[in-house]
């Protein structure tokens, strides 16, 4: 199972993004800075927007599943209900899964941002894929909210699971960390190396580098533990 | 001083608050009633009883700055120079002063490059910083930010907020769900399930918070 | 065409040509072909197609029942090219300019307004309608009448709620009566010789409208 990308370019207007690798099985992170083309490339990796050159082979993907930075971008159904059917998911269980019971009626409209992100990921996440591409999926989550993902996502270890997002203070473990910069992706490798050649690391990371304490990984548990080691 | 008095606005309900001048952010789990806190206090919403007054004047006759949480619903215009110039041009400022005015605002938020572009063809982030920009233009008294930090990456976040530190505006209130952000407020508020839950300097509040996924991995790592 | 006065002149004035007479039809196509970009600008806008339709149907019931369809369907098609043309070479808020520059600071500035919001939720449809289409292609929802149904309600109200949005966004930027404006806009020579070309269409247009009412009208006939 693997998705490479053979020396794409994806031009918009005066936007242009080169990338070239591969993502295998496990827990990929694509950072970049605010209009760095995330949202672009994620777009791109699942086939929603041609390259306008090179190739993108999906070797073993059955199924891909994209969830777009803004959730109202996904919203087809009228009522919540209507919204969690239209996934394939069974309404009660979903809603009851993000605390919106008793919403079965509500237009997802008419849901806060945050409970909409909500109800989104449940969604999205509540089917099997082989290829998951999540842009920003931490945006308008709340903090308890941020950990639980984390820690669903932590169990995403058969599939291909590619996270763009830009958050900066409540990550996963991540396989691999690859970083948009000046219209380019680049493969910063696997952690704990990879934190040394990462360009824009979380500032907390940053400064754990600077004192000599490189974490493993970028997790809380991971920041917890190099804080702690002496 | 932001005075809230017995306000009551569906689930929420605040007896008493005070808000000094600077920057404050809110804080609480989703559905807690911090966006609809922050349109009262932009005067978007009515309250339907209590009062709230900034320095004795309702929210409907104060200068207010406003960032939507959805980055789609700030946009009135097609082209970015249009979005920044409109609440000058709204408020009759002098025609030859419009671009000067502009042209600061763009150049304080590194947004030049974005002048001419569709807004509609930003990205999430780039929408916020010039929907952040037609709210500083015209220097408000008080600046109202919807979790306009969740679109923004770590670099544009700090430059923001030393620009909100910088920007002249008496009151800058904002919801965030980034800690680290939110402990470097001079004012801190915790809601849930639309009840003021704490209110204070970032520090005392954060101390009630301490083993809850709410209290900031910087304090805990001691960095 | 850079100039947005000289833009809706000319297009006024062709359309006006082009439905008064066939002559002045196809004086409007002519200028049409010289003066745009044609076929580029037919591309920018999917509407094109479905209004042809509509007309070609009407303008064969027409025909069979008045003998005057293809007349009808000819002028028409070139008033619908020329509004093609003018809504691809919109430039955004190239209408603010043009109403304060028309009407002033408050009435033109309003007008102005208007229009560009109209123009800006006519390209939110559009996006939205792009966005529905991929929301449906990730759920795997056929696009069919049971689908297009729910997602037309969907764009229904995804306009409301933007207009709700758009009145909170206008109050809180201050927004009452009007606004300030320097109007500024581009002329090169060749929106200059464009402008002036539309007078030969009218000319024609209007020679063979009169001709056609003194010389042809069974009814004008009658009734002298």
């Amino acid at each position: 199972m693997r998705v490479s990308l053979d020396r794409i370019r994806i031009t918009r207007g005066n936007f242009s993004l080169t990338a070239d690798g591969t993502f295998d099985k496990g827990v990929h992170l694509v950072s970049g800075a605010v209009g760095s083309g995330k949202s672009t490339l994620a777009l791109c990796i699942a086939g929603m927007l041609p390259p306008e050159r090179g190739t993108i082979q999906r070797s073993g993907i059955g199924s891909t599943m994209l969830s777009l930075q803004f959730p109202e971008h996904h919203v087809t159904g009228m009522t919540a209900a209507e919204e969690c059917t239209s996934w394939g998911c069974e309404p009660d269980t979903i809603l009851a899964l993000c605390g919106l019971n008793g919403h079965n009626k509500t237009s997802p409209l008419a849901l806060s941002r945050g409970e909409l992100k909500r109800l989104h990921l449940a969604c999205v996440l509540n089917n099997p894929h082989d290829l998951f591409l999540l842009d920003e999926p931490f945006s308008s989550l709340d903090c308890e909210e941020k950990y639980a993902f984390c820690t669903l996502i932590a169990h995403h270890t058969s599939n291909i699971t590619i996270i763009f997002t830009h958050e900066q203070s409540v990550l996963p473990k991540f396989d691999r960390i690859w970083e948009i910069e000046n219209g380019i992706l680049h493969d910063r490798g696997t952690p704990p190396e990879a934190l040394k050649t990462w360009n824009s690391p979380p500032p907390l990371i940053k400064k754990l580098i600077a004192a000599g304490k490189s974490p493993r990984n970028i997790s809380q548990k991971d920041i917890l533990e190099a804080a702690c080691r002496t | 001083m932001i005075d809230i008095c017995d306000l009551r606005y569906r689930l929420l309900h605040i007896d008493h608050l005070k808000i000094p001048h600077g920057i404050t952010t809110i804080i609480g789990p989703n559905g807690s009633g911090k966006t609809t806190l922050l349109r009262l206090l932009a005067g978007i919403t009515v309250p339907e009883s209590g009062t709230i007054l900034i320095d004795r004047v309702p929210p409907r006759k104060t200068e207010v700055g406003w960032v939507n949480e959805f980055p789609d619903r700030n946009i009135l215009f097609s082209i970015v120079y249009d979005e920044i110039a409109s609440p000058l041009r709204f408020r009759y400022t002098a025609t030859d002063e419009i671009p000067l005015k502009v042209d600061a605002v763009v150049k304080r938020l590194g947004i030049q490059h974005l002048i001419s572009r569709k807004v509609r063809e930003l990205s999430g982030g780039e929408k916020v910083l010039v929907a952040l920009a037609a709210a500083l233009v015209f220097t408000p008294g008080m600046l109202v930010l919807d979790e306009y930090d969740t679109h923004l990456d770590g670099a544009r976040c700090s430059q923001v907020g030393h620009l909100l530190s910088a920007s002249g505006c008496e009151y800058v209130l904002r919801c965030s769900q980034n800690m680290e952000t939110a402990a470097t407020s001079d004012f801190l508020i915790l809601l849930d399930k639309g009840n003021l839950v704490h209110a204070g300097d970032p520090a005392e509040v954060f101390e009630h918070l301490s083993g809850t996924p709410y209290y900031p991995l910087s304090l805990k790592v001691g960095l | 065409m850079q100039d947005v006065r000289i833009r809706i002149g000319a297009a006024a004035v062709l359309s006006f040509s082009a439905f008064v007479s066939l002559w002045g039809a196809a004086a409007a196509f002519f200028w049409f072909f010289i003066f745009t970009p044609r076929l580029q600008s037919i591309r920018r806008l999917r509407l094109v197609i479905g209004a042809s339709v509509m007309i070609a149907i009407i303008s064969l019931l027409l025909q069979i029942t008045n003998g005057s369809g293809y007349s009808y369907g000819i002028r028409i098609i070139v008033i619908i090219l020329i509004g093609v043309w003018l809504a691809g070479e919109y430039h955004p808020g190239e209408f603010l300019h043009l109403g304060v520059w028309l009407a002033g600071d408050h009435l033109g500035f309003d007008v102005g307004l208007m229009a560009e919001m109209g123009m800006q939720s006519l390209i939110s449809l559009l996006d939205d309608l792009d966005r529905i289409r991929i929301a449906y292609i990730l759920k795997k929802i056929p696009l069919d009448i049971t689908g297009i149904i729910p997602a037309g309600t969907l764009l229904v109200r995804m306009e409301l709620i933007r207009a709700r949005d758009n009145a909170e966004l206008l109050a809180v930027r201050g927004y009452r009566d009007g606004g300030a404006l320097q109007p500024g806009f581009k002329t090169s020579r060749l929106d200059i010789v464009a402008g002036l070309s539309v007078m030969p269409v009218f000319f024609i247009a209007t020679l063979h409208f009169v001709n056609f009412l003194y010389f042809d009208s069974a009814f004008l006939k009658g009734l002298l």
